[in-house]
């Protein structure tokens, strides 16, 4: 039926009129024909999607936060005390370990994981127990 | 009068003998006496370098272990974040559960943007925040760590040290030096020192390689850890301005490209099978 509305004009209408009202309509079919063609062309190419975030090179990523070194110089600059070639300059190994130092010692022996932690672990990898 | 002059002819001659050798037997007694004084300190420092060409005894590992540990600490600091720090151990744990000797394995992340990993007397392991950093999962870890206690089961560095005297030989500097510190400290000094400044022998590195890939693999690793971690750390050492990063570790190891050959045979036998874990090794790295 409205297919045929246009021809039904002439009911209503002059010829003239239906014949422009027909001719305006079939354009505007035709620009929203080209339009929905290239909003769809559009749709199908690939957009700049928004960057997402690159993960650090290897060997130069962030790791924690926390330094047990307390000047600001030795936690943020790692290379501190090594010369040129990456050796370790001597007077840096010199460096006599204080009261601190011990206690850190220590602590890496009382913090050191229960083994029914490590068990909980080793089930969670997938991996094998002794 | 006859008996008059034959003393007194034999007194003169007693104090003729004794002014012409008198000195002498003087300067032998000095002598005697010098020698007696340098005999003692020289036993001494005989013993001390017995005993350093000794193994050490369970209670000496852990105490070198402990002071060489804090030395450590003192140069680089300690990464502190106590979920990676559990983590790390967590992984070294398992791993260790496969080494030759039990140790009560105790693991650190030391905070330093020098690529590496020591092993200590005692079962102290420390591994670099910026070797971390190189790794993209679990395996790799597990295989580095494994390196190293193969390094501290077998005693590698402290049989290098005692077969090279170089530890004796701090301890004798220390003597000649007048410094009287703690024998156990001496040591623990000697060997940060050649930790930094001696190359094990090449067939130590290999054992260390190989092993350290089999405990991974036993622990149900991917073989492929350490080889993988190797193979990045050779790439990313090729890079220009990197040499700061590697220049330590490869003036103490062999090349990553020998390593990597030597390890490839006993990668390809394992096959490919095993855990990598990394999801989880991404987890535990991004935790602050």
């Amino acid at each position: 039926m409205k297919s045929g509305q246009a021809r039904a004009f002439p009911h209503i209408l002059d010829s003239a009129t239906s014949g422009r009202l027909t001719f305006v309509i079939r354009r505007i079919c035709l620009v929203l024909a080209v339009t929905g063609a290239a909003l769809a062309q559009d749709a199908a190419q690939p957009k700049d999607q928004p960057k997402k975030e690159e993960p650090a090179p290897l060997f130069s990523g962030k790791l924690g936060t926390k330094s047990s070194q307390k000047t600001k110089e030795s936690a943020t600059l790692g290379f501190n005390g090594i010369d040129p070639s990456g050796k370790v300059d001597q007077q840096m190994l010199a460096a006599s370990p204080g009261a601190d130092h011990q206690a850190k010692v220590k602590q890496m022996k009382d913090t050191a994981p229960a083994p029914a932690d490590i068990d909980v672990f080793i089930r969670e990898g997938g991996l094998n127990k002794r | 009068m006859k008996p008059f002059a034959l003393a007194i002819a034999g007194l003169l001659l007693v104090c003729a003998a004794n002014a012409q050798f008198g000195g002498v037997f003087n300067k032998a007694k000095e002598k005697l006496d010098e020698a007696q004084g340098k005999a003692k300190p020289a036993t001494d420092r005989a013993q001390r370098a017995a005993e350093t060409l000794q193994p050490w005894s369970a209670k000496d590992e852990q105490e070198i272990g402990e002071a060489g540990a804090a030395k450590m600490i003192a140069v680089f600091g300690l990464v502190e974040d106590p979920k990676i720090v559990r983590y790390v151990n967590l992984v070294g744990d398992t791993v260790g559960q496969f080494a030759s000797r039990q140790l009560p394995w105790r693991f650190g992340i030391l905070d330093t943007d020098i690529v590496g990993a020591y092993a200590l007397p005692g079962g102290y392991i420390f591994i670099t925040r910026a070797a971390l950093t190189g790794m993209t999962n679990e395996a790799q870890l597990a295989g580095a760590l494994g390196h190293e206690i193969t390094h501290c089961a077998e005693r590698h560095l402290e049989k290098e040290i005692r077969s090279k005297k170089t530890s004796a030989w701090a301890i004798e500097e220390a003597n000649a030096s007048g410094k009287t510190g703690d024998l156990r400290a001496l040591k623990a000094d000697a060997f940060v020192k050649d930790l930094f400044n001696t190359s094990l022998s090449r067939d130590k590195e290999d054992a260390a390689d190989e092993q350290g890939t089999q405990m991974a693999a036993r622990a149900g690793y991917s073989a492929a850890g350490l080889m993988q971690f190797l193979t990045a750390m050779r790439d990313a050492s090729k890079q220009p301005g990197n040499q700061k990063m590697f220049g330590q570790l490869l003036s103490t190891h062999p090349p990553f490209d020998s390593r990597i050959a030597h390890l490839k045979p006993f990668v390809d036998r394992a096959g490919n099978g095993g855990q990598t874990l990394e999801a989880r090794f991404q987890a535990a790295m991004a935790s602050k």
